[in-house]
Formats: structure tokens, C-alpha cells, sequence
């Protein structure tokens, strides 16, 4: 797997590293952090660049502590210009497990979605601020912005807590490998359980979806993985989502024959992050 | 033996029933018998009689049978058949009721796709099939492991009914049980109270339990809102109370919980 962790300097971008390090370290994934850094530059910036070190010590192992697939040691200091607006530190070549750290000046979202589609990314992880508060100073709505617009899954991070219930959404047939492998790690991850929720239209489920849910639910049980199934109507799945958030990580497999995606504009993705108030996984 | 008729078709609530019966079967020693009913369109309803109807009919029966072994197939059920499956035309409710009136079942079994909405629940167990069966029957509303069982109570649940109910399916089964007493309680947390909280109620359901062999391995009070409980009952591979006669906060908790649900009479 490989997974691109998009950070700035706050400190919501510390909780995206450190889920991104536990989900890393646990399926052995090649990681690229990626620092973004506004407008154009000529040289990265020293405050980015110290965090996106800091950042980088989730995923090392301590001197004396377990060893790490991404090393043991000190941060990386020394950028490189790898072209222009780009820089890249050097790291340890010699892990097991590559952990790139890159900085990008540009427009921040087309910066990660060019990164994560030139690295081949399978899952992006982004930090968003709490509450109503995603963050991202200048543009508010990056962290829905990169959900709704990347290929592969996004993982948009709002608080480190214990999760109980990986609560996933599906109204549609198209479910990709990936996802059920991320879903699959993140329920390992936190020893949760997985809730599987088909979404239905007021003529009930969309054709082939009860048994894409059957599919999913057998290849879990295959797995040993505890999963539920449950409906809700599609136009009450924002309320549903807020009142299970709290306690769980909701999240939603984007399809393009979805109904999420017609209700879930880019607005409305938005809007779940903001209602949930806790972390949102969108599927692809 | 004991007989468990299971209702299929071939869809996903099918699938998660007849996979919880098979494991039910191979836990308890049951036999399970498989029924489906073809229900005709009225449009399309033969207007024929004698050999023209009696075709018409044949090739339903025909259709429902593939369907049902098409199901047996891909489920690969592994557990003791009581006979090969029943397909009948008709009413699907009355069907299910005359079969059951017929012969002397032990449990009727089906699926159910759990929702948000209670009200859903609330017309499985107001249908005319639920309110006329005189059988206990498991809805399987989600596909896991069988390994605890919860007697729920309340003052509204008869002991001397519920535990026969379910000695009599479990017997000797490697089960871990546990008896709770439910109250209903707005606001607030959920809380765990002692069993005195209870009367003497809880008391005589463990008599009960163990006149038939069996030992409670926790014994408790809870009290909150459906919402709240259905949380802490999570790890119950099957929820067992009786019937609700009218709505309550019970009737609630049990339309609102995701396991499987053993209702007695």
C-alpha cells in the first residue's frame, strides 16, 4: 500500500501523521509525507520543514524503543530541490519501508492530488481543524476538496480517539479491493467493529446492492471480522452519521452512480465533516 | 429432534438467516427445513382452471425450487436437513402460518435487514404472520458468532415462559448465558445496577434456569433509554425475550438492537 499524508503546520496535521504512522507501521505501506506550502517559493519553508520532520518521528522507532519498517533515528534537516516549488529531504534508504518527505509550494490541492496521482497513492490522509474549524488557512474547504476529487481513498482526520464502530456507507456495486483492504487495516487498527449501512431510496435498495452488501460481509467473516449490516433511507444518512460519529469513524464509498454523490456535492461532503465532527473515511 | 422452519429467498436477509441456522443447527443438534413461497402477480395470475392452472402452478414451484437450492448452493449450509425444501404458491404469510400449524416446529427462523427506522420492526412483529404464529421464532437481523446468549426481562416478561423457551431450543448447547433485567430510564448515562434492583424477579428466573440445568453467568439490572442499552448488548450472539404485546420502551430496545432476536411466546 501506499499512502501520501498531506500536513501543514498546525496541529491538526500531528494527529493525521500519527493515525497515518499507526496505519502505516501495521500494513507496512511505502509513505510519503507531503508538506504543503502556499503561493510560489524558491526555497521551502524552515517552519513547514521542521514540522513535516517532526512529523516524521511517528513513524520511527525510538533509540532504544521496537524497530521501525521506517528506521530508527534523528529527523531529516537537509532539503533538496527535486524541481521547481519541489524539495525533498534525505532519509535513510536503507529501511525496510520507504518514508519520503517532500515539500511542494503551489496551490495546495492540486499539489496533493498531483502528487498522490504521480506516486500511484492508495490512500491519502489529511488533517482537518476541530469542530467546525477544517483548517487550512486560505482554503477552508481542502481536507472535502481532496475527498471528493482524488482517485484513490481519503482519510480526512479530525480528532485521536478510540474508535469502536468503522460505520461504512454503500448504495451503489462498485466497491474496489483497496477500500475493503483500508477498511479491513483500520478495523485491525482500532479493534473495532464494522457497521456495513446500504442506503436506500424510497423504492428500498438500488439494484445489486443487497448483494454487493453480502459480498462485503462474507469477505469479512472470511476474515474473522465482526460485521453488521443496517439501512437507512438516503435522504437521513447526514443525521445518522452525526449521531454515530462520536464514538465511531464513519465513512462513505464514493461511486458515480452513487446517490452520496448527488447528495454529497462537494458542499455536502463538507457539510458531513463539519456535522460529524469527527474523522471521515471516503472511499473509492 | 428438533425441526426449525427457515424462510428463504434468495436475497441477502435469506443468506444471513439460513448461515445463523446452519450454526444454530450444528450448536443445538436441529434440523433445519427450508421453505419458500412463490406469491403470484395478480396481473399475470393464471385465469385458468384444471391442467391450465395446475401448470401455471407446477412452473412457479419449479422456479421458487432453483431459487431456493440456487441459495442452499452458494450458502454452502452445512447442518442436518429435515427434508428437502418446501415451495408452495400463495399467500406467504398464510402459507408460513398453515405450514406451521401443520406440522409440529420447534422454531420458525427468518432474516431481517435491521433499519433506522423502529417502525419497520414494529410491522414485522404486527404482521398477521407474527401475531398468529404460536412458535417461537428467531428474526436474524445480523450474521454473528453464537457463542452468548442474553435472556432479556422486565417486569412485562414472564420468566416461567422465557427460560423453557430457551432451554428447550439450547439444552445443553455450549452457550455462555446471561440474564438482564431492563428499566427504562430518559437522560442521563446508562447505568449497571445491582439485582435487588430487581425484586425478587431475578431470583426466581435463576431458579427457573437452573431447575433446567443451565447457570446464569451474569445476572444484572440496566437501566436508560433503548438507544443507550443497545450498546452494551453488542457482544450477545443472540438477544432471547418474549413477544411484546404493546409498545414500550422494551419493544424499542428490541426493534432497535442488531442481534438476533429469539422471541418466545
Amino acid at each position: 500500500m501506499k499512502i501520501l499524508v498531506a500536513v501543514d503546520e498546525q496541529p491538526y496535521s500531528a494527529v493525521a501523521a500519527r493515525e497515518a504512522a499507526r496505519l502505516a507501521v501495521n500494513t507496512w505501506a511505502d509513505v510519503t509525507i507531503l508538506g504543503i506550502q502556499s503561493g510560489n517559493a524558491t526555497a521551502p519553508d524552515r517552519n513547514l520543514g521542521a514540522a513535516v520532520c517532526r512529523y516524521q518521528q511517528a513513524f520511527l522507532g525510538g533509540k532504544d524503543g521496537p524497530a521501525s519498517p521506517y528506521g530508527n533515528g534523528e529527523c531529516a534537516t537537509t532539503w533538496s530541490r527535486t524541481a521547481a516549488g519541489a524539495w525533498e529531504a534525505a532519509v535513510d534508504h536503507q529501511t525496510r519501508k520507504s518514508l519520503r518527505l517532500c515539500i511542494r509550494a503551489g496551490d495546495p490541492l492540486e499539489t496533493i492530488l498531483d502528487q498522490g496521482h504521480a506516486e500511484g497513492s492508495d490512500f491519502i490522509i489529511i488533517g482537518a481543524g476541530p469542530g467546525n474549524e477544517p483548517g487550512w488557512t486560505g482554503t477552508i474547504e481542502l481536507p472535502a476538496r481532496v475527498a471528493n476529487l482524488a482517485s484513490c481513498s481519503v482519510l480526512v482526520v479530525k480528532e485521536e480517539k478510540k474508535v469502536n464502530t468503522v460505520v461504512c456507507f454503500l448504495d451503489h456495486t462498485h466497491v474496489s479491493q483497496e477500500s475493503l483492504e483500508i477498511i479491513n487495516q483500520l478495523v485491525t487498527l482500532h479493534q473495532a467493529e464494522l457497521k456495513i449501512v446500504g442506503l436506500a431510496a424510497a423504492k428500498g435498495l438500488k439494484e445489486g446492492v443487497e448483494a454487493k452488501m453480502g459480498e462485503v460481509l462474507k469477505y469479512y467473516a472470511a476474515r474473522g471480522i465482526k460485521a453488521w449490516i443496517t439501512l437507512v433511507e438516503a435522504t437521513e444518512m447526514e443525521e445518522f452519521a452525526a449521531r454515530k460519529a462520536p464514538k465511531n469513524l464513519v465513512g462513505l464509498w464514493l461511486g458515480k452512480k452513487s446517490f452520496i454523490t448527488k447528495l454529497f456535492s462537494k458542499d455536502r461532503v463538507s457539510q458531513l465533516i463539519h456535522a460529524t465532527g469527527s474523522s471521515v473515511l471516503i472511499l473509492k | 429432534m428438533m425441526i426449525s422452519l427457515v424462510y428463504v429467498d434468495e436475497n441477502l436477509a435469506s443468506s444471513i438467516a439460513l448461515r445463523y441456522a446452519g450454526a444454530l443447527a450444528n450448536l443445538t443438534g436441529m434440523a433445519i427445513q427450508p421453505i419458500h413461497v412463490e406469491e403470484p402477480d395478480h396481473k399475470s395470475h393464471s385465469s385458468g382452471s384444471g391442467w391450465v392452472r395446475r401448470s401455471w402452478e407446477q412452473g412457479l414451484v419449479a422456479a421458487g425450487r432453483q431459487e431456493v437450492e440456487r441459495l442452499l448452493r452458494t450458502e454452502k449450509v452445512d447442518c442436518r436437513l429435515a427434508g428437502v425444501p418446501r415451495v408452495l404458491v400463495g399467500d406467504r404469510q398464510a402459507e408460513i402460518l398453515d405450514e406451521l400449524q401443520r406440522f409440529s416446529y420447534d422454531l420458525y427462523i427468518e432474516g431481517y435487514l435491521n433499519t433506522a427506522s423502529v417502525n419497520d420492526f414494529y410491522a414485522l412483529l404486527g404482521s398477521q404472520l407474527y401475531r398468529k404464529m404460536d412458535r417461537p421464532a428467531l428474526v436474524v437481523k445480523n450474521l454473528v458468532p453464537l457463542d452468548k446468549v442474553l435472556l432479556l426481562t422486565n417486569e412485562s416478561v414472564d420468566c416461567t415462559r422465557l427460560v423453557p423457551c430457551f432451554t428447550h431450543l439450547f439444552q445443553d448447547a455450549p452457550v455462555i448465558v446471561d440474564l438482564l433485567y431492563y428499566k427504562f430510564r430518559e437522560g442521563g448515562t446508562v447505568r449497571l445496577e445491582d439485582r435487588a434492583e430487581a425484586g425478587t424477579y431475578l431470583d426466581n428466573a435463576e431458579a427457573i434456569l437452573a431447575k433446567a440445568g443451565r447457570r446464569a453467568d451474569k445476572v444484572q439490572v440496566i437501566q436508560g433509554s433503548p438507544e443507550q442499552v443497545v450498546d452494551h448488548l453488542r457482544s450477545y450472539g443472540l438477544v432471547a425475550s418474549t413477544f411484546p404485546s404493546r409498545k414500550s420502551p422494551r419493544y424499542e430496545l428490541l426493534a432497535m438492537l442488531p442481534n438476533p432476536l429469539l422471541l418466545c411466546r
